[in-house]
Formats: structure tokens, C-alpha cells, sequence
């Protein structure tokens, strides 16, 4: 029941930021669609390791292994979780940088008025 | 020296970039030391023996038993070739911008390094985590060489780069997601061994979503249509000389991903459907933009594109000799279109535009200059004895014998619409007569740099069209084991 | 009970986010909430790690980058 609903937000959450990055003019909120497309993937990453009624994935000691290895959630997705979260952070500072340099020149955000002279 | 020198070709450029940061601003010791920086890049492909690395060292299982999850660098004789293409290309830029611009700039050697590093991790890759990571890196890395020159139109065409460029990332990683879930592994060779066994069901409809998605990243990461007008933007925002570095880039990372989709896909019927589809895109409506432009950077950029397409056809079409040929036309288009971006920059410093209605009579001033670029523009038209002639020849044999004369008949046109489209390029920025005469910004004393760049390069088109199977014997491996008769 | 509050709540706020003509607003609410929403679901799910990074970056980077921009470029969408 969770991961289905948990698929569901994913599934929502990527088609608003889809959208979101296709059909609003400002520029800033077309990044905040990014942020939700990362967001939706990272969710779909973590549900997919999810055990039900499992335990997390840190081995504390007095565990057995064999109950271990039974219980606890997949751990690779959440690794590649963790870099997609610092890249995702990375390459929207670099595009925000960008929309400042943008508007020093040209004085709006809107993308409508930045890509139209180029008829 | 074993495999221990396998991740150092990775590492040493990351290495480079950091170096480069820091001395920024201290001439002498940056061209010290990057001089023998790209020494010892161009020695580690040439030492490195085939194998595998494995990261954390553990041992590699067998599939059947588990879900490995393995990390892994393989390097084998195709990767070999790549990379050493690649850092030499990379020299020679390097060394046309040091020897041209007084002042050098240490954030953008770095990443031209970082490119470097990020591209030779790409093609050694074979898991899907180093994958995603460093192709993001090398994405993020080209933006950079554009955003250097400052010009608001490159800042315009950034934007709307990065912006794709981080939608498709994350549709790869939603693949690699699924694939994930499907089969336990991000190890490319685990998940095609589960899936030829049949452990996966090709007809699972995980799978062809899966299959969906890192198709959309592979369409756009190498430049095919329908984003073909976003890369060539890019290029021709940047200076030349790094368009030259950029398109190489690209080029590669095209080859990496679709080998990595025809180990995993070429059974799902409509992956190579779509990704013909894509190519022939890229082919024509490359060169037809290539041939209205007035701007001799912006036309190099539109045939980037288009004999990007003629890669992508060559790994859509999917049997082993389409394979071959396909990665054999990007190294080859590599040497001469970086030939060509060279002496374009050399074009534009000694005259000081790029624009042909402004150009004219460079061959009486700069004559070798302009005898090497002729020589460039017949290898990337096709003609004998320089190496288009012979990679154009295997794909087409290839379209012909997977039975798709059509293909043939279009490449055959795309290569004669080149040809016109180069000529017209040549007569107008080097024979005919303006007048007045454009006057001469450089000493051609001061083109030294790119000469030497240019003869190597036209030297290894030359040799390469001359004797084909020195390449050739290295791509053989990939092409046997990636190939498949096409339906 | 409260994740699947929280899994809606973070659809409806992405939504909400993007209508406001105030870029300040905007930001806050689909970075900042948004994101404390999702750290609270990845916590439900099994992945405390991952909890923590997003609920640092979605409460402080983000948010302090995104109004950064909107300080210096303009704060009402025209």
C-alpha cells in the first residue's frame, strides 16, 4: 500500500515538474520544475528498496546477519539517491547563475522576451 | 603494470583540473606543468594493458547465483583506441590555446580536463552508477567551454542546454531505476546476461519502459534529432577550439550509451526502428541547415550534427559491420572535424571574422593553412585517399547488406549535399577576391600552433585512409559481441 | 497514517507553488515545504540517510539559493 502510493506521488510530482519546465514563462520557475523531476526520481529510487515491515538498512550490533540480510531495506538506491541529490544541487546553481547573468543583459526573466529576437 | 593503471586515466585528469584551479594566475608554472600533464595522459592508454578494475576490490561473482554489483571500469581495445584519440585531440587543443592566448585562464584548462577525465570514464564504464555520474559531468564540463567567452548568446544557449540536459539525465536515471528493480544489478554485463537468458522477459513491460527512457537520454546526449539544434548551438557558441574538444566529447559519449543500449535492447523490437528514425533526422536536416548559414563556425557546428548522424545510423543499424563502421566514422570524424574547427580559428585570428561576407583571398597569406583545410574538407566529403572515403563506404556496404537500400541512397545524398556545402565554404573565405580586401589582423608567423595541430591531424586522416585496419583491428571485438541481425 | 498525508501534501504544494506572481513565495513554498515533506517520506521509507541530506539541502540551500536570485534579478513575475 505505501509503495504503491508512494509511486503515485513519484508519478504526479514528475508530471507537474514536466510542466512545469514546458509551459511557464518565467525561467525560475521552469528550474523549480527540475527540482521537482529530481525530486520525483529520487522518490521512485528509494520506493523501489523498500521492504514492508522491514527495518533500515544499518547493521547495529546484536543483529543477526541472516535477519539482517532478511529485513532490511535494498541500500544500493539510496546511494545513487544521495549523488543525484548533489548533482541535481550543482547544476541548478550553475543555471541560476546563468538567469542572473540573463537578466543583467537583458533586464526580464521572462523566456518568451529572452528567445524571441532570434526570428 | 597491470590494471592498476586503468583508473589512474580517469583520476589524473580530475588531478589536472584541481592543479590547474589553483595555479591560476602563475604563468610559467601552469604551461610547465601542463605540458607534462598531457604527456603522461597520452602515455597511460598506450601502457594500460585490457582488463577489468573492480572498485573496492572484491570478487567478481558469477550471474547466476547473485545480484552482483559490481562497479567496474573495463578497458579493452576499443576503449584503448577512444581514449587515446581523445587526449590527443585534447593536446592539441591545449596546445593551440596556450600558444595563441598570452594570458591563460587556469579554470578553463581545468575543465577542459575535467572533460577529459569525465569522457574517458564514460567509455570505460560498465555500470550504469559511473555512467550517469560522469556523463553528467562531461554535460556540465562542455557548458563551461561555452560560457568562457562571455558572449550573451552563449549564455542563452547554456541555459536551455542545462535545462535539457538535467531533465534527460534524470529520465536515464528513472531507467536505471526500473532496470534496477527488474534485475537486482546496475552492472550492465549482469543485467544482459539476465536478460539473453531469459531471467528477464524481453516482452516485460518494465523493460520497454525502461528501454523508453534511456533511449529520450541517448537521443539527446548524442545530439540526434530531435534536440540536434541544442548541441549545434552550443558549438557555435563556443571558440572553436573548444567546439573541437566539445563535439569530440559528444561523439563518444553517442557511442558509449548506444553500445550499452544494443547490449541490452537490440532484442525489444522498435529500439532500432526509433533510433534510425533519429539519425537520418540528424543527417538531413543538418547538413540542409549547414548549407543556408552565413557564418562559417555556425555551418562547422550544423555538420557536427549531421556526421553525428551518420555514427548513430551506423549503431542503430545494429549487425556487427554496422557497428564497426559506425564507431570507425566517429574516430575518424573526430581527426577531421577537429581539423577543420582548428583551421577555422586560424581563419579568424588572422582575419578577424568568421562571417563569408566578409572573407575572402586567405590563400594567398596563409597557403599551408589553407592546403591542410582543403585536405580536411575532402575527408569529411568522402573522397579517396583520406579516411571519410573509407568509413562512408562501410556504411553504406552496411545499410546495403542489412537490406535497407534507402538508408543508402540518403547518405549518398547527405555526403554530396557536404561536399557542396564545404566547397562553398572554401571559395568563400580562401579563393575568391573581396574587394577591398579584408585587412590581415595576425602574422602568419603567429599560426604555428595550428599548423602543427593540422598537419598531425590531416597526417592521421591520410593514414588512417590509406591503412583502415590499424583502427579497425580494435573496434573488431565490440562490433562481434554488440551485434545482431537486424529485423 | 501521516506519510500518506505527507505524499499529498507535497503534490498539492508542488502545484501550489507554481501559480503565485511573488517569486519570493514561490520558491519557499516548492523548495523549502515541499522538500521537508519529502525528507519526511524518505524517512518512512526505510532510508534515514537520504532523509537527512534532503531535509538539509531542501531547508537551507535551496531556499537561500533560489531567494539569492530572485534578490538580484526581479520579484515579481511580469
Amino acid at each position: 500500500m505505501m509503495q504503491v502510493m508512494s509511486f503515485l506521488t513519484a508519478a504526479a510530482l514528475l508530471i507537474i515538474g514536466l510542466w512545469a519546465v514546458v509551459y511557464k514563462d518565467n525561467l525560475i520557475k521552469k528550474v523549480m520544475g527540475l527540482t521537482f523531476i529530481t525530486d520525483a526520481v529520487n522518490l521512485t529510487l528509494i520506493t523501489m528498496g523498500y521492504n514492508e515491515g522491514g527495518i533500515v538498512p544499518i547493521r547495529l550490533p546484536g543483529t543477526e546477519l541472516v535477519v539482517f540480510s532478511e529485513k532490511a531495506a535494498f541500500a544500493l538506491p539510496q546511494a545513487l539517491v544521495l549523488t543525484n541529490i548533489v548533482i541535481g544541487v550543482a547544476t541548478i546553481s550553475l543555471i541560476l547563475g546563468l538567469c542572473i547573468k540573463i537578466h543583467n543583459e537583458k533586464k526580464t526573466l521572462s523566456s518568451r522576451r529572452i528567445w524571441t529576437d532570434e526570428r | 603494470m597491470s590494471g592498476e593503471l586503468i583508473p589512474i586515466m580517469v583520476v589524473a585528469p580530475l588531478m589536472a583540473a584541481v592543479i590547474a584551479n589553483l595555479l591560476h594566475g602563475k604563468e610559467r608554472q601552469l604551461r610547465l606543468a601542463f605540458v607534462g600533464f598531457v604527456f603522461l595522459l597520452l602515455f597511460l592508454p598506450l601502457a594500460s594493458q585490457y582488463g577489468i578494475h573492480i572498485f573496492g576490490g572484491h570478487e567478481r561473482s558469477q550471474y547466476q547465483s547473485s545480484n552482483a554489483t559490481g562497479i567496474i571500469y573495463l578497458f579493452g581495445q576499443h576503449q584503448k583506441l577512444l581514449i587515446f584519440i581523445l587526449v590527443l585531440i585534447g593536446y592539441l587543443v591545449i596546445s593551440s590555446y596556450m600558444g595563441v592566448y598570452k594570458k591563460l585562464s587556469g579554470p578553463y584548462l581545468g575543465f577542459l580536463m575535467l572533460g577529459i577525465g569525465a569522457t574517458s570514464a564514460v567509455v570505460m564504464a560498465d555500470d550504469f552508477f559511473n555512467f550517469y555520474v560522469f556523463m553528467e559531468i562531461a554535460l556540465i564540463s562542455q557548458t563551461a567551454l561555452a560560457i568562457a567567452t562571455g558572449t550573451f548568446q552563449a549564455y542563452k544557449s547554456a541555459v536551455k542546454y542545462l535545462i535539457i540536459a538535467n531533465v534527460c539525465g534524470n529520465f536515464l536515471l528513472l531507467g536505471v531505476a526500473m532496470l534496477l528493480s527488474l534485475s537486482g544489478s546496475v552492472n550492465i554485463s549482469d543485467i544482459a546476461a539476465q536478460i539473453s537468458d531469459g531471467q528477464i522477459l524481453m516482452s516485460d513491460p518494465l523493460l520497454i519502459t525502461a528501454a523508453c527512457f534511456i533511449l529520450f537520454a541517448w537521443l539527446y546526449a548524442g545530439g540526434v534529432f530531435p534536440f540536434h539544434n541544442i548541441k549545434s548551438e552550443l558549438y557555435a557558441a563556443a571558440r572553436p577550439h573548444s567546439s573541437a574538444i566539445m563535439q569530440t566529447q559528444t561523439k563518444f559519449i553517442l557511442v558509449a550509451l548506444g553500445l550499452i543500449i544494443l547490449r541490452l535492447f537490440s532484442g525489444i523490437w522498435g529500439v532500432r526502428q526509433v533510433m534510425m528514425a533519429g539519425s537520418a533526422g540528424a543527417m538531413i536536416f543538418g547538413v540542409i541547415m549547414a548549407l543556408k548559414q552565413d557564418d562559417y563556425h555556425k555551418m562547422l557546428s550544423y555538420h557536427a550534427i549531421s556526421q553525428g548522424g551518420y555514427v548513430a545510423c551506423g549503431l542503430a543499424i545494429g549487425t556487427p559491420y554496422g557497428i564497426l563502421a559506425g564507431i570507425f566514422h566517429a574516430v575518424n570524424h573526430v581527426l577531421y572535424k577537429s581539423a577543420l574547427f582548428l583551421g577555422c580559428e586560424a581563419l579568424e585570428r588572422h582575419k578577424g571574422t568568421t562571417s563569408f561576407s566578409k572573407l575572402g583571398g586567405a590563400i594567398h597569406s596563409i597557403p599551408f593553412i589553407g592546403f591542410l583545410v582543403l585536405c580536411a574538407k575532402l575527408a569529411i566529403s568522402g573522397v579517396p585517399p583520406f579516411n571519410g572515403f573509407q568509413s562512408k563506404l562501410m556504411l553504406m556496404v552496411a545499410a546495403f547488406d542489412a537490406g535497407m537500400p534507402e538508408i543508402t541512397m540518403v547518405m549518398m545524398l547527405v555526403s554530396v549535399l557536404t561536399f557542396i556545402s564545404m566547397m562553398k565554404a572554401f571559395h568563400f573565405a580562401y579563393l575568391r577576391s573581396l574587394e577591398p580586401a579584408p585587412r590581415n589582423k595576425a602574422d602568419p608567423a603567429e599560426l604555428t600552433h595550428y599548423t602543427m595541430a593540422l598537419v598531425i591531424l590531416v597526417g592521421l586522416c591520410v593514414l588512417l585512409g590509406l591503412f583502415p585496419d590499424i583502427a579497425l583491428g580494435y573496434l573488431e571485438h565490440v562490433s562481434l559481441t554488440a551485434g545482431a541481425p537486424w529485423r | 497514517m501521516i506519510e500518506y498525508v505527507m505524499m499529498v501534501a507535497a503534490i498539492v504544494i508542488a502545484f501550489l507553488s507554481l501559480v503565485p506572481k511573488d517569486l519570493l513565495k514561490a520558491v519557499i513554498i516548492g523548495t523549502g515545504i515541499q522538500g521537508i515533506a519529502l525528507a519526511f517520506v524518505y524517512q518512512r521509507l526505510l532510508a534515514p540517510d537520504v532523509a537527512l541530506t534532503q531535509a538539509i539541502i531542501a531547508s537551507t540551500v535551496m531556499p537561500v539559493l533560489f531567494a539569492l536570485v530572485v534578490y538580484k534579478t526581479e520579484r515579481y513575475e511580469k
